[in-house]
């Protein structure tokens, strides 16, 4: 009888990098393996040995030629060594104990598991990027997203008493093109639908309108319900040549909404340009209010179609954007013209260009120094209004009053210019959160001229000044750590999102933190965290290397928000950056962790660098 | 059979040409059989280095901690080179009870009677061991308890009392622990705990295949310490009490 390894396979099951293995190799792989110990310290691989190493405790840094963190191995972390490197590649950093598949083991055992061959074979070192399988096509978005994300809920509906006449006005007065038609005693249960082409019909050939309505409609109706595939609505439209589907509970055959054919081009057309001429043609807040619906629709939309977390955000914040332009346009119309010229700005996200469908405000007044002494009776008015406007259409006013509404956000323009020099140029340590929010403020509507020039004269000074960069940098390292001392997620103790994961503020925003130091280093005017990143490689403040990887994390820590966030709004809930690790795939946990290590080395190394005046 | 052991090594051990002719003695006397072939086959010189030297870790589960009275249950094992612990070779063998399990061993090392009774006799166990122990120097913790059991059973079915090298893990993390001046707390030189210091990982099963390779592991973390280049001569961490060597 040969003894039992039933540990020691359940913890390679556990291995995110082996979970591509089939189980029956992952069984034939323990008996193979050998076991070592490495002291802290010591080289990695030992003796310079190639073959599979996995991790069972403690932890090893892979380094390249030029001593520079690759990868950092936890446990339960495979790393292949395919051939002899000759030199070690990298410190030992925790005593460890490591599971070992020798080369001559590993060649033996891919001669007889196929599966093993492959496996070894494209097991190269881990790159950052995009998931595998992340992105798709149009038609796939119609393929996963279901009918419920696209439909009109709760459509117009008509009784079959109606004369045809009346049903025709009905659909006039309500500007849709297909009435659906119950009996009087049961509302939720749609006996037809009249459309367009019915009256069309009806006109040409010259019946009656004062017949009853139930003589034209089409009836037995076809439905789809909710979960319904898009592409099998699509299908189901093309096979009966109809353009609207009822659509309807799965349990009780309840009416929920109406999918036309319409809803389904959109989903694959260019929505965002539609809904910024929308927005640009509202007359008031109800039409403004009725557009920014379509906001979370137009997320999933990108994300199904494989826009990356740029484009995602970038279109989005456009979005944003226009909906303040507009707001402050109604007020202007309503309230008459402002009393002199003022620039409302935006900062955090918005600033950056890097919004979602959950955001929240962070927006500044600047005033020019000519306004007359009672102009900001309007000017606080106007916030008023704009705050209010902005929360009615779903972006949620700043819990920490980071608004005009507030006289420290709503200055003159030689007042703000003494707040960046008093901020920018003598930050007092608790100065750093004011500070990054004035370093990513942008002009989005109103002239532009009364802050651009201070923002980058504070810019070009600012970064002589070590105060401002260290406490920036401080900040940034004082953001929590996303990944604990066993290398898993940190994830929320306690609230609403207990056991999950904040993707913003343990993911992005030390990111975000980071290149706003790079940034403010290499003395660029850049906001955007991609743009800023791209910078201080530009400026030598951090490497090339470090960039491409930084920008990476970035893309993939926001993509996966972004698909979150699509995935919620697709299942009816409230979008937010609590990530359940254990909803996602090993694969894309494990990419999760190398984007998240990245930030947190990253952190160590490159930021000491940045915080000190180069030259 | 000749032991190897050069007169002018001055790492020998005190005792090891007495412990290589008893060796000698016991080969001649016991039958044929993988026992005898394991007495027979040379040991390695107590300079070799202990990177270069061949291991087996072992434990048995036992009725209790007397080796006259109480009874071998099962016996665990796996190879080392040097400090490589080979899973290839991890084996156990179940032995068949004789009489019934005492509840509290039961407890501890969850065989009951009716698996005990699934296992193979003693004798069959035995020949299994030593097939795997040729040639290799065993390691276990707390080793006057492995060495007293495999003794007396080889006493009472070959007639012989084979005298058999061995590492004791416990011994050895000991004299690491005083030799660095830190204090050892009680249940310190546990093999759990010792695990846990070294951070070795914790094992759900306590049956004898996944303590030996926990001895196993202890053992490679403790040569990782005192010994990182390996070279340290095989004599120097052989658990040698005088009635052994």
């Amino acid at each position: 009888m040969n003894g039992e390894l039933e540990e020691i396979r359940e913890f390679l099951d556990q291995c995110p990098d082996l979970a591509t293995l089939p189980a029956a190799s992952r069984s034939a792989l323990v008996r193979q393996l050998t076991l070592r110990y490495l002291r802290a310290g010591s080289d990695f691989p030992p003796a310079a040995e190639a073959g599979l190493w996995i991790l069972r405790t403690g932890s090893v840094e892979i380094r390249d030629a030029n001593d520079t963190l690759q990868d950092r191995l936890g446990e339960g972390d495979a790393f292949h060594v395919p051939a002899a490197p000759g030199h070690r590649l990298g410190p030992v950093t925790e005593d460890s104990l490591v599971y070992h598949l020798p080369l001559d083991r590993a060649q033996a055992l891919s001669a007889r598991d196929g599966a093993i061959a492959e496996f070894l074979a494209g097991d190269a070192p881990r790159p950052l990027g995009a998931p595998r399988g992340a992105a798709g096509d149009a038609t796939q978005g119609l393929l996963t997203t279901p009918v419920r994300a696209l439909m009109t809920p709760d459509p117009v509906r008509g009784l079959t008493t109606l004369s045809l006449r009346e049903a025709a006005r009905l659909m006039d007065r309500s500007d849709i093109s297909a009435l659906l038609l119950h009996p009087p005693e049961r509302p939720q249960e749609p006996a037809g639908i009249l459309t367009d082409t019915d009256l069309r019909r009806a006109l040409a050939r010259e019946q009656d309108p004062e017949q009853p309505v139930a003589e034209f409609m089409a009836t037995p109706l076809t439905t789809v319900t909710g979960s319904t595939p898009a592409f099998e609505a699509l299908l189901r439209m093309a096979r009966h040549d109809i353009h609207h589907l009822p659509v309807v509970q799965e349990h009780d055959g309840a009416l929920t909404g109406i999918l036309s054919s319409t809803d389904l081009i959109r989903h694959q057309g260019t929505s965002a340009v539609y809904l910024v001429r929308d927005l640009r043609r509202a007359d008031d807040l109800t039409a403004l209010q009725g557009i920014m619906q379509a906001l979370p629709r137009l997320q999933v939309q990108l994300v199904d179609t494989g826009a990356d977390a740029v484009q995602i955000t970038q279109t989005l914040t456009t979005v944003i954007d226009t909906l303040t332009q507009r707001l402050i346009e109604l007020y202007e119309r309503d309230h008459g013209s402002a009393p002199c010229a003022f620039a409302w700005l935006a900062s955090g996200s918005q600033g950056r260009h890097e919004q979602t469908v959950f955001t929240d405000q962070d927006t500044a007044l600047i005033i020019a120094d000519s306004a007359p002494t009672d102009a900001d009776t309007w000017f606080e008015r106007l916030a008023q209004q704009i705050r209010a406007g902005l929360d009615a259409c779903g972006i949620r006013a700043c819990p920490g009053d980071v608004d005009p509404t507030h006289p420290d956000w709503r200055r003159s323009a030689a007042d703000w210019a003494r707040e960046l020099e008093r901020v920018l140029h003598h930050p007092a340590p608790r100065d750093a959160m004011l500070a990054s929010h004035y370093l990513d403020l942008r002009v989005i509507h109103g002239d532009a001229s009364l802050f651009e020039p201070l923002r980058q004269h504070a810019l070009t000074t600012a970064r002589r000044h070590e105060a401002l960069l260290s406490a920036l940098a401080d900040q940034a390292r004082d953001l929590p750590a996303p990944l604990g001392f066993f290398r898993q997620f940190v994830l929320e103790a306690s609230g609403e999102h207990a056991d999950t994961l904040d993707l913003k503020m343990r993911g992005l925003l030390p990111l975000v933190a980071m290149a706003r130091v790079f940034a403010l280093n290499a003395g660029s005017e850049a906001r955007g965290t991609v743009e800023r990143l791209h910078a201080a490689a530009q400026a030598g403040v951090i490497s090339e290397n470090t960039a491409a990887n930084l920008v990476d994390a970035w893309l993939y820590i926001a993509g996966l928000r972004a698909r979150h966030q699509a995935g919620q709004i697709r299942n009816g809930q409230a979008p937010d950056n609590a990530l359940d690790p254990s909803t996602l795939s090993t694969l894309e946990r494990n990419h999760l962790k190398t984007a998240f290590r990245l930030v947190s080395d990253t952190r160590k190394s490159a930021l000491a660098n940045a915080e000190r005046v180069r030259g | 059979m000749v032991c190897p052991v050069e007169p002018s090594d001055w790492r020998r051990p005190p005792g090891h040409w007495r412990f290589c002719r008893r060796r000698r003695q016991a080969a001649r006397r016991c039958p044929p059989g993988p026992l005898r072939a394991a007495l027979e086959t040379p040991l390695p010189t107590a300079g070799q280095a202990v990177a270069h030297s061949r291991f087996l870790a072992v434990d048995l589960e036992t009725t209790g901690l007397d080796p006259e009275r109480d009874r071998i249950l099962s016996i665990g094992w796996v190879a080392m080179d040097g400090p490589c612990i080979d899973l290839a070779t991890a084996d156990q063998r179940l032995v068949r009870a004789e009489g019934p399990v005492p509840e509290a061993s039961a407890v501890i090392h969850h065989i009951t009677d009716q698996r005990a009774a699934g296992g193979i006799a003693l004798e069959a166990a035995l020949e299994a061991l030593f097939r795997a122990l040729a040639g290799r120097i065993m390691v276990a913790h707390h080793a006057a308890l492995e060495i007293g059991f495999l003794e007396r059973a080889c006493q009472r079915l070959y007639g012989v009392r084979p005298p058999l090298p061995i590492v004791d893990t416990l011994r050895l993390a000991e004299t690491a622990l005083r030799r660095a001046g830190q204090p050892i707390p009680a249940h310190g030189l546990r093999l759990h705990t010792l695990r846990t210091r070294y951070n070795l990982p914790a094992y759900r099963a306590h049956d004898a295949l996944f303590d030996a390779i926990a001895a196993g592991e202890l053992f490679a973390a403790l040569l990782s310490r005192q010994s990182p280049d390996g070279q340290l001569p095989l004599g120097r961490v052989l658990f040698r009490p005088a009635w052994l060597w």
